[in-house]
């Protein structure tokens, strides 16, 4: 199991990914720095939570443009796995490999606690080692959580059961539907907001990690 | 010619002159200035901290001998941490100030060549009730938020006050932990003359000019101390701990230092002194993001997310290397050199030619006055009234001081770094700290209190120590070492000093009673406007070790059926506790006292109940005594209740005294044996409450019955903080 980690400057969330499926679990991981124009080889490709280039512009706008993410394209038209974690998420957005967009929390303010996360029915089969329906207790922690998106997108995005995590409860954030999680059309690449790779405490993040390497190493994918 | 706005005193003028044998050029008279700020030499504290304990063997850098202490906890790792205020600043800017001052510390454990772990942050600001209060916190705490955040350190505990004395003079204390390799602990002195002297990170601009003297004087309000305020850019500060973290793995490092107060002229003296040689720099070197700047603004801007290294020759290129692959500038802006003396160039013209050890350390120290302190309970008396126990429950939980401070712990990314074990909210936080194979777990807390200390600033010190060791007890950690930050007033006005002096003893009496070192820390003076000035608030840092992950233990209720028991008896004295002062404006009282016999022994039967798997949570007694104990016990756990009996006369002394050294623990009732022998060897006596259970907290007595809902106690305790903000902006709207 070969595990890329993707680097940008301001990225904060990288170290702990990488000793979550390093040293709790026993995979191989590399960074990946923003400038490099590699990224073959690997079963999944992380982008993980931070403040990329400080949230200039808006979060992940900048990061969006930087060399790597030309070639994650690239790996995400080739069917490769990608999972973007909080800035992850938002970079994923801002370079349009997931609709909608992550705004400013609607209670203006940097949120951070636990929060009930349910597994959607969804079509990235990629997740499909959670069971609709599971609900996950996970770290949540971002200035700008409020997923949205045009109705349209929305409806298209119920209709083909393209979201796959939903907030149990409402959050500050103000999250269009509870959204906490989408993946694309082929469902190779998701992003989400809370934060699985903070494993102390939160039991689930291990689960999550453990079972997602599992099925790619069996090669359900 | 000496310029206006330089603030020294008249025999200071003379003692340079005189030293000098001319007058210094304006250039110099600027760096006279702000060296000499109380804020960069200690020149008032400086002898009286002499007497704090700074440790044996296992602290590898003493208070004084680095940019902060450092402690060894061995399989070939250390830990730094240090404490800092940026009071004045976040008077003026709180955003601001309390970002930078977050910044600022973050860059002194990183000078020891730490990777910073956890920061907490101690923040005091008048009563909620006003809007230059509440603006004060909301901003203070969206300005650490904005810094902490987003440079991935968490932050992971603290504390607040909100106080009348506050309204002018908010406080902000910053604390930052970081671990380090022992091998690769940096240093802050120079060694061969010709090494280069090379300037890494952020660009010089006009921001935080005379810093150092504006945090060395009476605030007033004026807008033109808007220009004495750093910014920070927290983006451009994980981008230099990165890199900088980088340059001490893979370069030869001989010296690092921050440029904090006072600058790039601050940083390369001291470099230099300490090393004991001189230095030269070339200020059009330096990178600047403001054409206009001055030689003099050059070297004392505080700009922050800036370093200086002194490096060998050959080096240089590697740092460039790195701090460009990180968007930061590096260049090499002068060198070591034999003279003892500071040497600054501009446009080829020689504008500092100043003996280097004079410059550092020229300044008389204030010497210790001789004369007795007498503290406020002489001044006069009140009669208290007696309470109303059921609504003084309610009103004492819902004290900002005492309520939930989740409002402002929720903003703080608290979990980054996968390493928090126990989040904000219990006695002291939890972390987990990971080396190669093996972990160990630290606790740290944060304790101030200002009201005891303005009772008698000798005993109230020790009463914030004992508390700090108590509640690192608490979560099953034994105290390690102790870092502080004084928050006094002016030290020029006799009783503001005296206040200092009795402050420091009472600090060094508890830490050698308790044999703990001082490792760190930092004096905050001139906290004071017109308007009037703060309490005295030393705020102390303590960290302690947990030796293993299951001694970790939490504050709250567990289990239906537990025993409830208070280790350390009933205690005495209400009169004077927090309780009368909020609830009875009372203005003057006498403070509780530590006996240092019973506060040890308590201490180490917790800590030794907990390691033998007793107790299943301790919670210490602290402001607003047993009620507000056991109503936290029922708040911060399962949300489970308790019934209590107590058979005693004055029920009011009981609830709510805050006599030190007693815990409130719980433990299955197989146990209550043990637990009855551990307390008995110890000497420490021990009461049973009751036991846990129900949805609400019960108190009886043979003459009195009170009952508070679970439900009820959380309403003021949750929304205490949150409403007070809704309130205002209603009062706004």
């Amino acid at each position: 199991m070969k595990i890329g980690i993707v680097q940008f400057p301001g990225s904060t969330c990288d170290r702990d990914v990488f000793e979550v499926v390093t040293r709790e679990l026993g995979a191989h991981a590399d960074y990946l720095w923003y400038d490099v124009s590699e990224c073959k080889n690997y079963d999944l490709i992380v982008l993980p939570g931070g403040f990329s280039y400080g949230d200039s512009l808006r979060p992940g706008a900048i990061a969006a443009t930087t060399p790597i993410m030309s070639e994650i394209k690239k790996f995400a038209e080739k069917g490769g796995l990608i999972l973007g974690i909080c800035n992850g998420f938002q970079i994923l957005c801002e370079c349009q490999l997931l609709p909608g967009i992550l705004r400013e929390n609607q209670y203006g303010k940097f949120i951070c606690h636990s929060a009930k996360v349910k597994v959607e029915k969804n079509r990235s089969y990629f997740m499909n080692f959670l069971a609709v329906g599971d609900i996950l207790d996970l770290s949540i922690a971002h200035a700008a959580g409020c997923y949205w998106a045009e109705e349209e997108i929305l409806r298209d995005l119920e209709e083909k059961e393209q979201i796959v995590f939903r907030y149990c409860d409402a959050l500050e954030n103000g999250s269009v539907n509870q959204i906490a999680g989408v993946c694309n059309a082929k469902g190779n690449v998701v992003g989400m907001m809370p934060h699985p790779e903070r494993t102390l405490g939160f039991s689930d993040g291990q689960h999550f990690w453990k079972n997602l390497m599992t099925q790619v190493l069996e090669g359900k994918l | 010619m000496k310029p206006t706005n330089v603030s020294l005193s008249q025999d200071e003028c003379e003692k340079i002159c005189h030293a000098l044998a001319r007058e210094p050029n304006e250039v110099e008279w600027q760096l006279f200035s702000a060296l000499w700020s109380e804020h960069c030499s200690y020149k008032s504290s400086k002898k009286i901290l002499e007497q704090l304990p700074r440790g044996q063997e296992s602290v590898l850098v003493k208070a004084g001998d680095g940019n902060a202490g450092v402690v060894d906890v061995g399989n070939g790792l250390a830990i730094v941490f240090k404490m800092e205020s940026h009071n004045h600043p976040s008077a003026v800017e709180p955003f601001q100030g309390a970002a930078t001052g977050v910044g600022g510390i973050l860059r002194d454990i990183l000078a020891m060549g730490a990777r910073p772990v956890f920061l907490m942050d101690s923040l005091r600001v008048g009563n909620l009730t006003s809007p230059r209060a509440r603006n004060h916190l909301s901003e203070m705490v969206k300005g650490i938020s904005h810094y902490g955040n987003c440079v991935g350190v968490p932050t992971i505990g603290g504390e607040f006050f909100a106080e009348d004395c506050y309204e002018h003079n908010p406080l902000v204390n910053a604390l930052c932990l970081g671990v380090v390799r022992k091998n690769l602990i940096q240093k802050s002195s120079v060694d061969q003359v010709g090494d280069a002297i090379v300037y890494v990170g952020a660009k010089t601009g006009r921001e935080g000019l005379a810093g150092a003297s504006f945090a060395s004087q009476v605030l007033e309000e004026d807008e033109k101390n808007l220009s004495s305020v750093q910014r920070g850019n927290p983006f451009k500060g994980k981008c230099l701990i990165e890199a900088c973290l980088e340059i001490f793995e893979q370069c030869d490092v001989v010296a690092v230092q921050d440029m904090g107060a006072a600058g790039l002229a601050n940083a390369v003296a001291e470099l230099a002194a300490r090393g004991n040689q001189g230095a030269k720099l070339h200020l059009n070197r330096v990178p600047i993001s403001d054409e206009k700047l001055l030689p003099h603004e050059i070297l004392l801007s505080e700009s922050q997310e800036r370093m200086v290294f002194v490096v060998k020759q050959n080096e240089v290129k590697k740092i460039e290397t790195i701090s460009k692959r990180w968007g930061l500038e590096a260049t090499i802006v002068g060198e070591v050199i034999a003279e003892d003396e500071f040497q600054a160039y501009f446009e080829k013209d020689l504008v500092v030619k100043l003996p280097i050890k004079f410059l550092v350390k020229g300044f008389s120290l204030k010497e210790k006055v001789s004369l007795n302190f007498s503290p406020k309970k002489q001044v006069f008396r009140q009669k208290r009234k007696s309470l109303d126990c059921h609504a003084t429950l309610l009103k004492m939980l819902a004290l900002p001081s005492i309520a939930s401070k989740r409002w402002i712990f929720e903003q703080f990314d608290y979990c980054v770094g996968n390493a928090t074990k126990v989040i904000p909210g219990s006695d002291a936080a939890v972390v987990r700290l990971r080396l190669d194979r093996d972990e160990i777990f630290l606790a740290a807390t944060m304790d101030g209190n200002g009201w005891y200390c303005h009772l008698d600033p000798f005993e109230g010190t020790q009463l914030l120590v004992a508390e700090s060791a108590r509640n690192l007890c608490c979560v099953g950690a034994r105290p390690l070492a102790v870092t502080n930050n004084l928050n006094f007033g002016n030290p020029q006005n006799l009783d503001r000093f005296l206040e200092f002096q009795e402050s420091v003893k009472g600090l060094a009496k508890a830490c050698c009673a308790l044999d703990i070192p001082v490792i760190s820390g930092n004096v905050s003076f001139y906290n004071e406007s017109s308007q009037g000035g703060i309490f005295p608030t030393p705020v102390i840092g303590m960290v302690g070790r947990i030796e293993k992950e299951k001694d970790v233990t939490t504050s709250g209720f567990k289990k239906a059926g537990d025993s409830i028991a208070l280790m350390g008896g009933w205690g005495e004295v209400l009169e004077s506790s927090y309780c009368d002062f909020k609830l009875q404006s009372l203005a003057s009282g006498q403070c509780p006292k530590v006996f240092w016999k019973k506060e040890k022994a308590v201490q180490s039967a917790v800590l030794e109940a907990i390691q033998n798997g007793l107790i299943k949570s301790a919670h210490d007694c602290a402001e607003g005594g047993l009620a507000v104990a056991l109503a936290e016990c029922c708040l911060t756990g399962e949300k489970l209740g308790a019934s209590i009996e107590i058979d005693e006369e004055d029920i009011e002394a009981v609830l709510f005294n805050e006599s030190p050294s007693r815990v409130v623990i719980s433990f299955d009732p197989t146990y209550e044996k043990m637990i009855e022998k551990l307390c008995g060897e110890q000497n420490v006596p021990i009461i049973l409450l009751g036991e846990v259970g129900g949805e609400s907290l019960k108190v009886c007595s043979s003459k009195h019955f009170f009952e508070w809902s679970v439900v009820e106690l959380s309403i003021g305790w949750q929304q205490a903080l949150p409403r007070s903000f809704s309130y205002g902006e209603e009062v706004l709207s």
